[in-house]
């Protein structure tokens, strides 16, 4: 068989369409997944015993469990109890739940990098649990666990391809409806492949971007230095 | 008035067990065929060869950097236009399965052989040792013994991606979870029931990599301790 891209190029509107979807999700389930990821973070090594059980039973429970599962369970259960689901809402909510799970623990681990002996200088010096938090603990925590996060956030993207599954029309589902349109499968999921790489290196240089601008500054803070 | 069997019956049961059977086959083979290509991969990345090192890369690159789904459609639906190979679901399965562990495998192997200081290299030189008995019995020893824990992370995580096969017809787990759901219409009960499957077989294997990690553990403290 021949290869011919030319089918491929004459929807590439609607491949584009479905990327366009793509990042709209991606952004969507970064930002609230990192939200809530800080929050389950927080409540993992909280000093209140049952935020910390909660935290730790949500955190083991959507590590272990397929993605697609949840996905299924919320998109054809909610209904059963009286919530209508569009697939992109869900679609949204199901990764961003399931990734800030991720996140918490890359967090957390950032957390407890940072040293003691910041925290109760920050008491000496009178400073509020909120205020240790803001401007001791958490700056420090999220410069040791951005790289992570980073990977944690390319995978999210990579994961938005699953959406396709409960009908979004996502790049990953608009590849499916030209493939099943064109009998070009091979061709167009060769591009969408590399779309999806592009993304990725995209996102990438943007994580980079973030830490070099918020992070690499911090390390050279004088109240900084215990703990590197 | 069409008819459909809402119930549950024994013969469920059944069908999660050939969908357990499904997800450990495909999940065991691919693991194993793609550590062993990732091992293979990582030889020619370390070794620099030309050429071939950097195809290398840009295949690692490519398929760590891509979803696991488009990949099992690139396999499963458009290798048979493009090339006499058909594969059938399964084999799609297992083929995108290990070609895809095969890339994560080749990061975590690279970076422990780069781990390995230039001076071991430099002090087997000297000693007269080969290339080839260098890598055997100096590097190689070392380098596996750091690989392995996150190649034990990379397969108990590989478990959950097992369940995108389902979406080209592998009847696994999830496959079977979608059987039922269609047919008795109950997502509260199955999916939990699937999630569950699932989280004790991470569990049991996360509990048997961190026996094997204790095991390396003293391993190495005795090694360090006999240095």
């Amino acid at each position: 068989m021949r290869i011919d891209f030319s089918p491929v190029l004459s929807r590439l509107d609607y491949l584009l369409e479905g990327l366009a979807v793509t990042v709209l999700v991606a952004v969507a389930a970064i930002f609230l997944s990192f939200a809530l990821g800080l929050l389950l973070a927080i409540c993992r090594i909280s000093r209140t015993r049952g935020l910390r059980i909660f935290a730790s039973v949500y955190i083991d429970v959507f590590r272990n469990t397929p993605f697609i599962v949840q996905l299924f369970f919320l998109y054809y259960g909610l209904p059963e109890i009286g919530i209508p689901t569009d697939p992109m809402p869900t679609g949204i909510l199901a990764l961003s739940l399931a990734c800030a799970a991720g996140n918490a623990e890359i967090i957390r681990a950032g957390i407890e990098t940072v040293s003691k002996g910041i925290v109760d200088a920050g008491r000496s010096f009178g400073m509020s649990g909120y205020q240790i938090y803001r401007y001791l603990i958490l700056p420090n925590a999220l410069r040791i666990a951005w790289r992570p996060l980073g990977n944690a956030f390319v995978n999210l993207v990579l994961t938005t391809s699953v959406l396709s599954t409960i009908t979004v029309n996502d790049l990953a589902g608009n590849a499916a409806n030209v493939s099943a349109e064109t009998f070009k499968p091979f061709e167009v999921y060769l591009t969408v492949l590399v779309t999806y790489c592009a993304v990725t290196f995209t996102v990438s240089g943007i994580v980079n971007s973030i830490y070099a601008l918020l992070f690499s500054r911090v390390a050279e803070r004088p109240v900084m230095r215990g703990h590197a | 008035m069409i008819y459909q069997n809402l119930e549950f019956s024994i013969a469920d049961l059944y069908l999660l067990w050939r969908g357990l059977q499904w997800t450990l086959l495909v999940w065991s083979v691919s693991m194993a065929l793609g550590i062993g290509l990732g091992f293979v991969l990582s030889l020619i990345r370390h070794a620099r060869i030309p050429v071939l090192a950097q195809m290398v890369v840009v295949f690692v690159e490519t398929f760590r950097n891509s979803p696991l789904l488009v990949q099992l459609f690139l396999v499963f639906y458009g290798l048979p236009m493009v090339t006499p190979f058909a594969p059938g679901p399964a084999e799609a399965a297992i083929f995108t399965l290990s070609i895809n562990t095969a890339a994560f495998t080749v990061v975590n192997l690279v970076a422990a052989l780069d781990a390995i200081p230039r001076g071991q290299w430099q002090a087997a030189s000297s000693f007269g040792l080969s290339y080839r008995q260098t890598m055997l019995y100096v590097v190689l020893p070392q380098a596996i013994r750091t690989a392995i824990p996150p190649t034990m992370n990379l397969a108990i995580s590989q478990l959950q991606t097992t369940s995108l096969v389902s979406i080209i017809g592998v009847t696994d787990l999830t496959r079977s979870g979608l059987v039922l759901y269609t047919r008795t219409l109950k997502p509260f009960i199955i999916w939990p029931i699937i999630g569950l499957v699932y989280f004790i077989l991470a569990k049991v294997l996360s509990l048997l990599a961190a026996r094997v990690e204790r095991r390396l553990q003293a391993k190495n403290t005795w090694f360090e301790a006999a240095a």
